[in-house]
């Protein structure tokens, strides 16, 4: 149970800072009636920044709980994993986490991955923009992924759902019935998000480990293509035969 | 002294410049006023790179641009980190912003392990200790981004004790001190006025006119109970507030306006119309 504040509150600028957090994440209740009133002000108006922005970074997790289970979903995150950085575009990075954990979500297994998805998305929407200047290729060289390249191995076909839930997007006749590996690349400004094969991911991670072209195996040289299609490389010229 | 301010006369009315009409007026803007300039919220672009930073470069190629911070708690014992100061200046080198603001106020709440960033005017008593401190935060701020900041009034939803001098006094301490300029945002003396038994005109005058760079005006909702006026931005500007920014520019002279717009976001054009209220305000402004 909340204490109740002292009367005065102090004037020092770190203790008083304290005095102000305690009211303000309720572990204490101020006596001041005005003071009250001001607490739940910034409280709220903190909170439904918190809020606004999961839902703006999780439109797809929020397209299939819908509008008034998502934002209960995102105050109860808001309230115990506040955002810590001032740049709320960046906010939600462990919202997965906290959905794994609701058992009142537990008929819909995937979303804890649809959210991981979600979360890459928006690293890969404020990812630096690649090299202007191609890059030469050779046998001896690895052929860079663009910096907004990421990928999520899921047990759920979450490309197919992330896509599904897009703006205007076909509704499909069905879903995969396995899981898929999920693509996020950014092409010309927007997010791709694109399944592969699972046997790309070996590719993938030996290309995030700079592996030598010359080194890569043949069967994982033919995912090549499909990663340079969306944009997941940075453009390169050159002949790595 | 950190750098010059451009010439304000260059600077008119101009608007909050929102998320979804950064696309419109980077590809197809509507017909645009002479003198309009731009703020967006410096932490939406504190990004590596992407598509919003492409646009927001892009417009700042075409107007003038005010980056409007939300970060670096300038009035707290936490300050905003290095990394914060760091990618504000890499985005100043970016856009060459004409002018760059933050708030008077403390934002850093500890919370369990980590911390929460409160983006709100937290309440502090204004004693010389506080103020010594803002002064050094600003200092600080100023010589990291070799810029000088404007430094915007805060709202107020309660009385809180322990103050040493009143606000218009702090304020022009910190400015006199700091070399830093004072952005009024005159909705926040607005509702901090109803809010706490003032008379806002009265505040008005006793601002320092002529540290103030730039003026804010925005909307303001009640609160449900009805007892408080929330600094809410989200509605239009209303009439006392622009008598209130017309009242500060007579004492001021011509300073560039700008009209916040946060939420229930209107139109570009009906944005814009709204901002030719704040024109029609500076016309004033010149001819007297």
């Amino acid at each position: 149970m909340p204490m109740r504040a002292e009367l005065r509150p102090p004037r020092s600028p770190a203790r008083f800072e304290g005095w102000y957090a305690r009211l303000l994440r309720g572990e204490a209740v101020a006596t001041a009636p005005d003071v009250r009133r001001a607490v739940e002000v910034h409280a709220n108006n903190a909170m439904a920044a918190a809020c606004d922005a999961l839902a703006s970074n999780y439109p797809v997790v929020r397209a299939m709980l819908g509008e008034t289970a998502f934002a209960g979903l995102a105050c109860a995150h808001a309230a115990a994993d506040p955002p810590g950085d001032p740049r709320l575009c960046f906010y939600g990075a462990r919202l997965a986490d906290s959905i794994a954990r609701r058992a009142d979500l537990g008929e819909w297994p995937w979303l804890p991955d649809v959210a991981r998805l979600e979360w890459q998305v928006v690293q890969a929407l404020f990812a630096a923009d690649p090299p202007a200047r191609p890059r030469r290729l050779t046998a001896g060289r690895s052929w860079p992924l663009a910096p907004a390249t990421r990928w999520l191995s899921s047990s759920w076909p979450v490309a197919s759902l992330w896509r599904a839930h897009q703006p205007g997007a076909p509704w499909p006749e069905q879903f995969p019935d396995g899981g898929e590996l999920a693509l996020i690349s950014r092409r010309e400004d927007s997010i791709a998000v694109t399944a592969l094969p699972a046997d790309a991911l070996p590719l993938l991670d030996a290309l995030r480990n700079r592996t030598p072209l010359a080194r890569l195996a043949p069967d994982l040289l033919v995912h090549l293509p499909a990663l340079a299609a969306a944009g997941a490389l940075v453009a390169a010229t050159g002949d790595p035969q | 002294m950190h750098g010059t301010l451009p010439d304000k006369r260059l600077l008119r009315a101009g608007i909050g410049l929102r998320l979804p009409h950064l696309a419109e007026l980077a590809t197809d803007p509507p017909p645009l006023p002479a003198g309009l300039w731009f703020e967006v919220h410096a932490e939406n672009f504190m990004v590596a790179g992407g598509p919003r930073l492409a646009a927001l470069v892009a417009v700042a190629r075409r107007h003038p641009v005010s980056l409007h911070g939300v970060g670096l708690a300038l009035a707290g014992s936490r300050m905003a980190s290095q990394a914060h100061l760091r990618r504000l200046r890499r985005l100043c080198d970016l856009v060459e912003p004409a002018l760059v603001s933050d708030h008077l106020a403390w934002q850093v709440v500890p919370h369990g392990k980590g911390r929460w960033h409160v983006p709100d005017f937290l309440p502090f008593p204004r004693t010389r200790t506080a103020l010594a401190l803002a002064i050094r935060n600003v200092g600080r701020a100023q010589d990291e981004l070799g810029r000088r900041l404007l430094i915007e009034n805060p709202s107020h939803y309660a009385d809180i004790d322990g103050h040493d001098m009143p606000e218009h006094e702090f304020l022009g301490e910190l400015a006199a001190a700091s070399g830093c300029g004072l952005l009024v945002d005159v909705n926040n003396i607005h509702v901090s006025a109803a809010n706490l038994g003032l008379d806002a005109p009265w505040l008005i005058d006793q601002l320092p006119a002529g540290q103030v760079e730039e003026i804010h005006v925005a909307g303001h909702r009640r609160d449900g109970g009805g007892t408080l006026l929330i600094d809410s931005h989200d509605a239009p500007v209303a009439a006392d507030v622009w008598a209130l920014a017309g009242k500060l520019l007579g004492r001021t002279g011509p300073r560039p306006i700008l009209l916040e717009r946060d939420a229930e976001l209107p139109s570009l054009a009906d944005l814009l119309a709204e901002a030719a209220m704040a024109a029609e305000l500076l016309n004033h402004a010149d001819a007297r």
